[in-house]
């Protein structure tokens, strides 16, 4: 819970934040973790929950993507990888619960834009033809109950009690990239001054069509 | 009446076996760091059960092969056993694979099995600490199945003391000589301030020739060394 995990939407991309510590006890054990994981070139996750459970569900989920696109020879749709990342965490909620909330950042692109196209996505791409000429980015909340939305923007943990009323108040459709980097930076500097853990770094990334980037918040 | 001052310590490790009146308490400094060709890990060799000292004599640095020492925080049992158990597992690796097991496949090995049996009252918190083709590696794990690599760690009921010590002059050029020092100095401290940490301070250097095990003094000799101004603990 007091894990920091949050992300938004812009004109073609996403954006997803997260703080970088770990924690054993009452002690910061690292200060320098990447707690979002990147599935495939254009889909990433943050995670954050219990100790040990989010490291097992993120690694699963990620080599589970990629397994799926080696045996199809063609990427999913996020909107497929999410629903089957909402699978895995509802089947074992009542037998071996996942205690991990997520956040999925992912930008789709049009058929004639994937370059992962192989001679066997030609017998059977159909299945994956997405509609449009333009990426379409696509933020995911996902909790440990199972519970998949798809949102413009969203936070988990303590950080979305700070955080909820600044994106209601400056999110806005269509952001550009330095817009959102500026929003981000208001963002991670409210928790940061309002939040009673300390939470000196965060590691942010941004989805594009272009694949997945670190980027530094903008200050204004 | 106890003096407690302070909420009880982190990684003091204390459970009731349901329906007995057995309560294992588990007191402990360890601590591993990474410099430059070399790592380092250190502990005290102190086991309590409860109040009572149980042993001054524990030796808590655990070879997993010659080039990983895995060391071991909360209960002795499951930290040696399955210490023991990864070992004789990286042996047959090496017979199967004519290489050595990686510092990192090690960890993953061994964190694997506490994801296997969590929330099934295992008790271990490791450091991973070891020498592999890709340099000197560290990795800190424990029963919640949580691993993560890092450059310094401490573990047990005196780690925060040990940590403060530890914190304050390390780098990553530090020579092996200094480096020795550094944690001998930091496990000190952390016999002289936590009750559940003493006896002997082990440290062993992991470098490109294996491991050495190059200090094992009783903690009572170092008194006057570390602690400058005795006179807050004047002999009467």
């Amino acid at each position: 819970m007091s894990q920091s995990l949050f992300g938004f939407r812009g004109k073609d991309f996403c954006i997803l934040a997260a703080d970088a510590s770990a924690q054993a006890s009452i002690v910061v054990i690292k200060d320098n973790l990447d707690r979002i994981f990147e599935a495939d070139d254009h889909f990433a996750f943050g995670c954050v929950g219990d100790p040990g459970d989010d490291t097992t569900y993120s690694d699963l989920i990620v080599r589970n993507i990629q397994l799926q696109k080696f045996r199809n020879g063609y990427t999913s749709t996020s909107h497929a990888n999410a629903n089957f990342m909402r699978k895995l965490l509802h089947d074992g909620l009542r037998d071996h619960p996942y205690n991990v909330n997520i956040m999925i950042g992912a930008v789709d692109l049009p058929s004639d834009m994937n370059d992962t196209t192989t001679e066997r996505t030609e017998l059977m791409s159909s299945s994956v033809l997405i509609e449009g000429s333009n990426p379409s980015p696509h933020l995911y909340y996902l909790d440990y109950l199972g519970t998949l939305v798809e949102v413009p923007f969203a936070a988990h943990g303590y950080c979305a009690y700070l955080l909820y009323g600044i994106l209601d108040e400056m999110w806005k459709k269509d952001m550009s990239v330095d817009e959102a980097k500026r929003l981000l930076s208001t963002c991670i500097k409210m928790i940061q001054k309002r939040f009673v853990m300390q939470q000196p770094k965060f590691i942010c990334k941004i989805i594009t069509k272009d694949g997945i980037e670190l980027i530094e918040p903008l200050n204004n | 009446m106890s003096a407690s001052v302070a909420p009880p310590l982190p990684g003091r490790h204390s459970y009731k076996v349901e329906g007995t009146n057995i309560n294992f308490a588990h007191g402990t400094t360890c601590l591993a760091f990474r410099c430059n060709g070399f790592a380092i890990a250190a502990a005290d060799s102190r086991s309590t059960q409860g109040e009572t000292i149980a042993s001054q004599a524990v030796t808590k640095l655990i070879k997993i092969n010659d080039y990983i020492i895995s060391t071991m925080a909360g209960s002795a049992a499951d930290c040696q056993y399955w210490s023991r158990y990864v070992g004789s597992e990286s042996q047959l690796f090496e017979l199967r694979n004519k290489r050595r097991m990686t510092v990192a496949g090690a960890s993953k090995f061994y964190s694997n099995i506490l994801i296997q049996y969590k929330g099934r009252d295992l008790s271990v918190g490791s450091m991973i600490v070891g020498y592999d083709d890709f340099g000197a590696d560290l990795f800190y794990i424990d029963n919640d199945g949580q691993r993560v690599r890092g450059d310094i760690f401490a573990c047990g009921s005196g780690s925060t003391f040990a940590l403060s010590v530890l914190d304050q002059e390390f780098r990553p050029d530090l020579t092996e000589d200094e480096a020795v020092e550094l944690a001998r100095k930091s496990i000190y401290h952390a016999t002289h301030r936590d009750s559940g940490t003493g006896g002997q301070i082990n440290v062993i250097v992991i470098n490109e020739k294996g491991t050495n095990w190059v200090v094992k003094q009783d903690n009572f000799e170092l008194f006057h060394k570390y602690i400058n101004d005795p006179s807050p603990y004047p002999l009467q």
